[in-house]
C-alpha cells in the first residue's frame, strides 16, 4: 500500500540521530511546559523559534511538534497532583485527577493517562497519514475565493471555542485582523499603521504579539494572584494501573480518542474542546453520573485521550490547507516560512520528507512520552514544588532573550514588553488572547485572498456564494454560529468553560 | 436576607461588571475608530481592485460597532466581579514586568547579554511585595551564566557576551 510506503519514507527521514534528538528535546520541554502552570505550550514555541534558524527544518518542525504534544501529557501531571491545569486543555482532568489523587490513587490516574494518550497519539498518527492526501487533494482545487472563505471558518470556530462572551471574542479576532496588518501592503507598496515607526515597515513579528499576549501578560497575571500550590506527591505510587482500572477505562479511551480525532481536524479546534466534549459524553454515558468530579476513571481516560488525539489532527488543516486552526499552529506556520517552507497541499508533494517525517515522529514522540513519563514522574513532582517567584524571572529571561535574537532588534522587545501589558488587560476584561493570536496570522492572507476574489470576479462579492466549496465552507461557518446561539449548545459551553 | 440588602448587593455586583464590559466596549470602539480614520485617509480604491485602506476601513467600523455592542449589552454578563476595582494589587506587577522587559532592550545592546539577564531578574523581583535580594541576585547570576552558555556559546546566536566596550580594552 502507498500509505505505508510513505510513511516508511517518514520513518526513514524522522529516525535519524539528530532528529530523534530534537524530537526528545521537543517532548521533554513540552512536558516541563505542560507539568509547569503560568507557560503554555504558545508562549514555549514562540519562545524556541529563533532557536530553530540553524537547524534542518525537519528538525525544527519535529522539536516544535514534540512541545505542542508533550504539553498535553504535562498537563495532566500538574492537573491530577497540583488540581491546577498545567494547560489548558488539562482543565477538564483536574476535576477527577486530582479527586483520585486525594484517594491515593494518583499512580494509577496517570498511568492511565499516559497509555491512553499513547494510544489516542497512535490512532491519530494514522488518521493524518491516511487523511492527508485525499485532503491535499481537495486544497488543489481552491481558488481565492475558497481560501478566504475557509479563513472566515477557521475564524468563526475560533470564535465559538473561546470562553466567555461571543462579541469580545469576534472583537479579538477583527483586532487580530487590523493588527496582522500592521506594516507595509504588498499591492501598493504603502505602510499602514507605523505611525513613523521604521521598524513597524515589515508590521509586527508574531514572535512580537504571541509572546507579549501569552507569555508576559500570564506571567503578570500570575503574580497578581500569587499562585499557590497543595502537591498531593505522597500518593504517587503504583503507576501501573489495575485490571479494573483497565477495565473501566478503555471504552472512554477509546471514545475519547474518536472524539478528539474528528474535533482536532476542524479549523478552532484542538486539544481543548475536544477534551470538554469527551468528559460531557462519558457523564452522559455513565450509568452513575454522579460518580463524575469524585474520581472517576473514566473522567481522567476520556478527556487525556481526546486532548491527546485533538493535537495530533489539528495538524491536518495545517499540513493540508496551509491554515492554522488554532494558536499553536499559527506559530507553526511562522515555523515554516522561516525555513522558506509555504504550508499548503503543495508541501507533500514538493517535500515528502518533510511532510512524512514529521508525521512519523509524532509516533515516536509519543513512544518516547510514555518511556519517559512513568519512570521520571518523580522529576515532574520535584519541579512543581519550584516556587513561582523563581520560575517567573526565569520565564521572562526566555522571553526577552526569545524576541531579541529574531531580529537583534531591542525596539521589538520593547513592542513585547507593550503586548505583555495588553494581554494583561485582555485577561482583566475577559478577552481571550487566542482569537487575537489566529487574527494576526490569518489577517493578511485574508486580504490577499479577498482582493484576488474580487479582482477575478470584476468586484462582485457573490462569487463567495456562486462557488460551490466556498459556499460550503461559508454555510459550515453559518452552522457553527447557528448552533452557538441555539440555548442547549450554549448551555453545554457556559458549563465547559465554567471551570476557567 | 432582606430585600433591600439582596437589591443592594446585586446592584453591587452588576455595577463591577458593568465597569469591565463598558471598558472592553470602550477599548474596542476607541481602536476602531482610530483604524477607520486612520485607514480612511490611505487610497480605498474600488471593491475590484481595493486599495490599501480598503479593508482596514471595513476592519475598524466592524471594530467600532462590537465595541459599542459589547458596551450595551455589558448588564448581561453579570459574572462575578475577578479582583475588586481600584484595589491597585495589579500596578506593582505590571510595572516591574513590563519595566525589566524594556530594561533588558536597553542593556542588551549596550552592555551585552549578561547584564540584560541580571536587570530583568532583579527588576522583575520588584513585583512581589516581598523581595528576596540575595535569592534574586544569585538567581540573576545563574540565569546569565546559563543563557550565556546556552544562546551565545551552545546556539550560537549573535548576542555581545559582555559590554562591547571591554572588549576594546
Amino acid at each position: 500500500m502507498e500509505l505505508f510506503g510513505q510513511l516508511g519514507q517518514g520513518f526513514e527521514a524522522a529516525l535519524t540521530l539528530t532528529n530523534l534528538l530534537y524530537c526528545l528535546i521537543g517532548v521533554t520541554l513540552g512536558t516541563l511546559v505542560g507539568v509547569l502552570p503560568g507557560i503554555g505550550p504558545v508562549a514555549t514555541i514562540a519562545m524556541l523559534l529563533p532557536a530553530t534558524y540553524g537547524q534542518e527544518p525537519l528538525s525544527a518542525l519535529i522539536m516544535l511538534a514534540g512541545i505542542y504534544y508533550g504539553a498535553q501529557y504535562g498537563g495532566s501531571t500538574s492537573a491530577i497532583l497540583v488540581n491546577l491545569p498545567g494547560e489548558s486543555s488539562s482543565v477538564v482532568t483536574c476535576l477527577d485527577g486530582h479527586a483520585m489523587a486525594r484517594q491515593g490513587r494518583a499512580g494509577a490516574a496517570l498511568g492511565i493517562v499516559a497509555l491512553g494518550s499513547f494510544f489516542a497519539g497512535t490512532v491519530s498518527t494514522l488518521l493524518i497519514a491516511a487523511l492527508a492526501a485525499p485532503l491535499a487533494a481537495v486544497a488543489l482545487k481552491f481558488g481565492p475565493a475558497e481560501y478566504f472563505s475557509l479563513m472566515v471558518l477557521g475564524l468563526v470556530a475560533a470564535v465559538v471555542l473561546a470562553s466567555g462572551s461571543l462579541a469580545k471574542a469576534i472583537a479579538m479576532t477583527v483586532l487580530g485582523l487590523v493588527v496582522g496588518l500592521v506594516g507595509t501592503d504588498v499591492n501598493s507598496g504603502a505602510v499602514r499603521f507605523s505611525f513613523g515607526i521604521p521598524e513597524l515597515a515589515d508590521g509586527f513579528g508574531f514572535v512580537v504579539v504571541s509572546m507579549g499576549l501569552f507569555g508576559i501578560g500570564e506571567i503578570i497575571h500570575n503574580i497578581e494572584k500569587g499562585a499557590q500550590r497543595d502537591v498531593y506527591a505522597a500518593a504517587v505510587s503504583g503507576i501501573w494501573p489495575k485490571r479494573e482500572d483497565f477495565r473501566a477505562s478503555w471504552k472512554p479511551t477509546l471514545r475519547g480518542t474518536f472524539l478528539g480525532s474528528v474535533l482536532g481536524v476542524l479549523p478552532g479546534g484542538g486539544a481543548v474542546l475536544s477534551a470538554f466534549a469527551a468528559y460531557t459524553l462519558e457523564k452522559r454515558l455513565a450509568d452513575d453520573p454522579s460518580r463524575f468530579g469524585r474520581g472517576a476513571i473514566e473522567g481522567v481516560a476520556a478527556p487525556e485521550a481526546a486532548n491527546n488525539a485533538g493535537a495530533q489532527t489539528s495538524f491536518i488543516p495545517l499540513l493540508t490547507l496551509g491554515i492554522p486552526p488554532n494558536a499553536v499552529m499559527a506559530l507553526m506556520v511562522g515555523a515554516m516560512m522561516i525555513h522558506g517552507i509555504v504550508p499548503g497541499p503543495q508541501v507533500m508533494t514538493d517535500k515528502p520528507d518533510l511532510f512524512w517525517g514529521l508525521i512519523a515522529s509524532m509516533w515516536i514522540g509519543n513512544l518516547m512520552l510514555v518511556l519517559l513519563n512513568l519512570p521520571l514522574i518523580g522529576i515532574w513532582i520535584r519541579l512543581l514544588r519550584v516556587p513561582y517567584h523563581l520560575l517567573y524571572p526565569a520565564i521572562l529571561v526566555f522571553c526577552c532573550i526569545g524576541v531579541y535574537s529574531v531580529n537583534q532588534s531591542a525596539t521589538e522587545v520593547m513592542f513585547a514588553a507593550g503586548f505583555g501589558v495588553l494581554g494583561y488587560v485582555f485577561i482583566k476584561l475577559r478577552c481571550e488572547p487566542a482569537p487575537l493570536l489566529l487574527g494576526f496570522v490569518l489577517g493578511p492572507l485574508m486580504e490577499e485572498n479577498l482582493r484576488r476574489a474580487l479582482l477575478l470576479s470584476r468586484g462582485d462579492p457573490t462569487v463567495f456564494l456562486t462557488r460551490p466549496l466556498s459556499l460550503a465552507l461559508l454555510l459550515a461557518a453559518l452552522a457553527l454560529v447557528v448552533m452557538l446561539v441555539l440555548p442547549a449548545v450554549r448551555q453545554t459551553r457556559e458549563i465547559a468553560f465554567h471551570e476557567d | 436576607m432582606s430585600l433591600v440588602s439582596f437589591r443592594e448587593q446585586t446592584s453591587a455586583a452588576s455595577r463591577i461588571a458593568l465597569r469591565r464590559d463598558h471598558v472592553a466596549g470602550a477599548f474596542f470602539v476607541l481602536t476602531g475608530g482610530v483604524v477607520a480614520v486612520a485607514a480612511s485617509m490611505l487610497p480605498l480604491g474600488t471593491t475590484m481592485r481595493m486599495g490599501p485602506g480598503y479593508f482596514p476601513l471595513l476592519l475598524g467600523l466592524i471594530l467600532t460597532g462590537l465595541g459599542v455592542l459589547i458596551a450595551v449589552n455589558a448588564d448581561r454578563d453579570a459574572a462575578e466581579p475577578d479582583v475588586e476595582p481600584g484595589d491597585g494589587a495589579w500596578l506593582r506587577p505590571t510595572i516591574a514586568v513590563s519595566a525589566s522587559v524594556i530594561l533588558f532592550a536597553l542593556i542588551i545592546s549596550h552592555l551585552g547579554l549578561a547584564a540584560g539577564v541580571i536587570g530583568v531578574v532583579l527588576v522583575s523581583s520588584l513585583a512581589r511585595r516581598t523581595v528576596q535580594w540575595g535569592t534574586a541576585l544569585l538567581l540573576g547570576v545563574l540565569l546569565a551564566a546559563g543563557s550565556v552558555a546556552v544562546f551565545a556559546y551552545g546556539l550560537q546566536l549573535p548576542f555581545d557576551v559582555m559590554p562591547p566596550q571591554l572588549a576594546l580594552l
